[in-house]
């Protein structure tokens, strides 16, 4: 059908009535899409449909062009020639005085039109250095020129943006494209944030310096309402981390983490172990963020981020961080069991390094050596984790806080020597806080198993302590008849281990557990 | 490009359908029934307009008790569309004077001519009110 009518549509596109090339303009467009080499008519013509007086027949010579510059070269060359006239048609739109006002819509000449315009210049241009040039002063015109009040400037705006951004213009225009975007993201209207964040993350690829500079505004936006905002602002997020501002964006997502949809919890304790991974600098900061994500999302984290941690703690930590890890760990673990994950790093943690836990002689001297973090306020983020849990946290009487952004006004700052000191254990207590969660019927199986090992452990930590091994052995008796069985199986074992006879043999079994040497860790 | 426009009331009864693309009948009604499903679920005031929908998307808007909903590709400007299911929505408001679902169902002839002057090939051709209209009472007074 195509063939038979293309010399009809040739004949309907040179007829003076212009209803009749309007619909002759379409039809060909139709007649492209569906065989592509019948081009030559309607591209013999172009220049003429483009530069009509009727708006009609300019809207389909417009898109007509689009199409055919999609599937051939010729079309494309031919294109790219006629920059300078569709150029002129854009600028015949923006100028006061428009030629027909019957085409406006909010005081804006034919909205419609000067979209599918500058359409057209971003499949023209896109490759081509030359007519990039040509297109860098009206685009600017564009962009400074549309009122973006009202829903129709934004969209001309919008198609803008997107047009500068995708072909190789200055870096100027490609400057102010991004701050266009940056300023929708502060726009009331829903729409305008979503039309924003897609483009933003499709642009950060290529403009990460200027999008950086939007990053508070995109951060604003995880709270937003709309779910398919949260999506994107979360993603354009994670997106933007890079090793200089790290910090500030894992502690924002942290924030969100407690408050997040269900269907994004597991991606997003996901990245932000690998991102804490790859683009933490300190030790402390690692394990402190990693501490956090498996208190707020550890039903989500997956074992093998939960291996790399413990590795991470017993192979790099220094006993400092160690006592460190294990004081917070203990903490954590009283408040809130709901956590799976955290509650296995958790307790070995706590079960292997318990005696530093308890340590009390050397503890004064070397909390005081410890050098408060000085990014991110770190007292009030670990107050922010236990507000988080909506468990009650002390406050520090005087000393003015340290608080980011004023947005925790409930969480005074805390000295760290002031919490830890709280936290300080004794032996019975972790004995108390064990058995409690081998015995509770919220955690999972591999929890139990681990709590009983600590238990065992414990036993090694504070042999001469006969009440703490006394608790213990108690402790590990009642589940000595577990329906469970590898339950059972290592409650009973470790009351043998701890019976009178395998006194000389005790010690080296529960002793502190060398580094794992291997580097790769098993897939859950 | 459109792929094809829906305007659906709030019980799902389509009022008006146009096909910009090759659908056969089964997929058409397979499609109406999951635009109406994805789009009556929407919170307006906290969500936007625009749903990702198989590979395109759908911009829709609501007016009265009904959606009307144009789906293109992923590769459009969704604010323009959104203005241009307005531009659909005042012509016919000022050729009905007061255009109501009523309306769409006892004059349906005239809205899908209403929308062939504005649309062809799935691409807005005419966006001049008075355009429309002037064709409108030529086709009107050939009666």
């Amino acid at each position: 059908v195509a063939y038979d009518l293309v010399d009809e549509v040739e004949r309907l596109l040179d007829s003076p009535r212009s209803f009749l090339r309007k619909k002759a303009t379409l039809a060909g467009l139709r007649i492209i899409r569906r065989e592509p080499e019948l081009f030559t008519p309607f591209l013999q013509r172009a220049k003429a449909l483009l530069s009509d007086k009727h708006h009609g027949v300019q809207m389909g010579g417009v898109a007509l062009m689009a199409e055919m510059c999609n599937h051939t070269q010729e079309a494309l060359d031919e294109g790219r020639r006629l920059v300078p006239v569709i150029v002129g048609q854009l600028r015949a739109l923006l100028g006061s005085g428009s030629s027909s006002p019957e085409h406006e819509v909010a005081g804006i000449s034919n909205p419609f039109l000067q979209v599918a315009i500058l359409r057209l210049l971003r499949v023209v241009a896109r490759g081509s250095q030359q007519a990039a040039d040509e297109l860098n002063d009206v685009l600017t015109l564009v962009a400074t020129q549309t009122d973006g009040a009202k829903n129709v400037g934004t969209a001309i705006l919008y198609e803008c943006a997107v047009t500068a951004l995708a072909i190789p213009s200055e870096q100027a225009l490609r400057v102010l494209a991004i701050n266009l975007l940056g300023k929708f993201l502060a726009n009331r209207d829903n729409n305008v944030r979503y039309v924003a964040l897609a483009t933003l993350s499709a642009a950060v690829i290529t403009e990460a310096p200027s999008v950086q500079r939007h990053r508070a505004t995109v951060i604003q936006c995880l709270r937003d309402n709309d779910i398919s905002i949260r999506r994107r602002a979360l993603d354009l997020s994670f997106a933007l981390i890079n090793e200089s501002n790290v910090k500030p964006i894992v502690t924002e997502i942290l924030r969100v983490l407690p408050h997040a949809d269900l269907e994004f919890k597991p991606s997003m304790v996901y990245r932000l172990s690998a991102a804490i991974t790859l683009f933490g600098d300190s030790l402390e900061w690692r394990i402190d963020n990693m501490l956090r994500v498996l208190s707020l999302g550890g039903k989500h984290v997956n074992a093998r981020d939960m291996f790399k941690f413990i590795r991470l703690v017993a192979l790099e930590a220094d006993e400092h961080l160690q006592r460190r890890t294990a004081r917070i760990s203990f903490a954590l673990l009283e408040r809130d069991i709901s956590q799976e994950k955290m509650v296995v790093a958790g307790t070995w943690i706590v079960g292997e390094y318990a005696d530093l836990l308890v340590a009390r002689s050397n503890n004064a001297a070397s909390v005081a050596a410890v050098p408060t973090s000085p990014v991110g306020g770190l007292d009030d983020d670990d107050l922010d984790i236990l507000g988080a849990l909506g468990k009650p946290v002390a406050k520090k009487v005087g000393s003015p806080s340290s608080d980011d952004s004023g947005s925790a006004p409930m969480l005074a700052a805390l000295d760290p020597s002031e919490e830890l000191a709280q936290a300080i254990p004794s032996p019975a207590d972790i004995v108390r806080l064990l058995s409690a969660i081998a015995g509770s019927p919220v955690v999972s199986s591999s929890s139990r198993h681990v709590a009983l090992t600590a238990l065992a452990k414990l036993s090694g930590r504070f042999a001469d302590s006969a009440a703490t091994v006394a608790s213990v052995r108690a402790a590990l008796d009642k589940h000595s008849q577990s329906m469970d069985v590898e339950t059972q199986m290592r409650a009973l074992e470790f009351g043998k281990l701890l019976s009178r006879e395998l006194d000389g043999v005790r010690a080296g079994v529960v002793d502190r557990m060398p580094a794992p040497e291997y580097t790769d860790v098993p897939y859950e | 490009m459109i792929r094809f426009i829906l305007v659906q009331n709030r019980q799902g009864k389509t009022r008006l359908e146009k096909w910009y693309s090759q659908y056969s009948n089964q997929e058409r009604h397979k499609l109406k029934a999951e635009v109406h499903r994805t789009v009556a679920s929407r919170d307006q005031k906290h969500q936007s307009n625009f749903v990702e929908f198989h590979n395109h998307r759908i911009v829709y808007r609501r007016y009265a008790g009904l959606f009307f909903c144009f789906c293109i590709d992923t590769n459009d400007n969704e604010l323009a569309y959104l203005e241009g299911i307005h531009l659909f929505v005042e012509v016919l408001d000022s050729y009905h004077g007061n255009v109501c679902e009523l309306d769409l169902v006892f004059n349906f002839y005239l809205v899908y001519a209403v929308l062939d002057e504005m649309i062809l090939a799935g691409e807005i051709q005419e966006t001049s009110r008075s355009v429309i209209l002037g064709r409108l009472d030529q086709l009107s007074s050939l009666e």
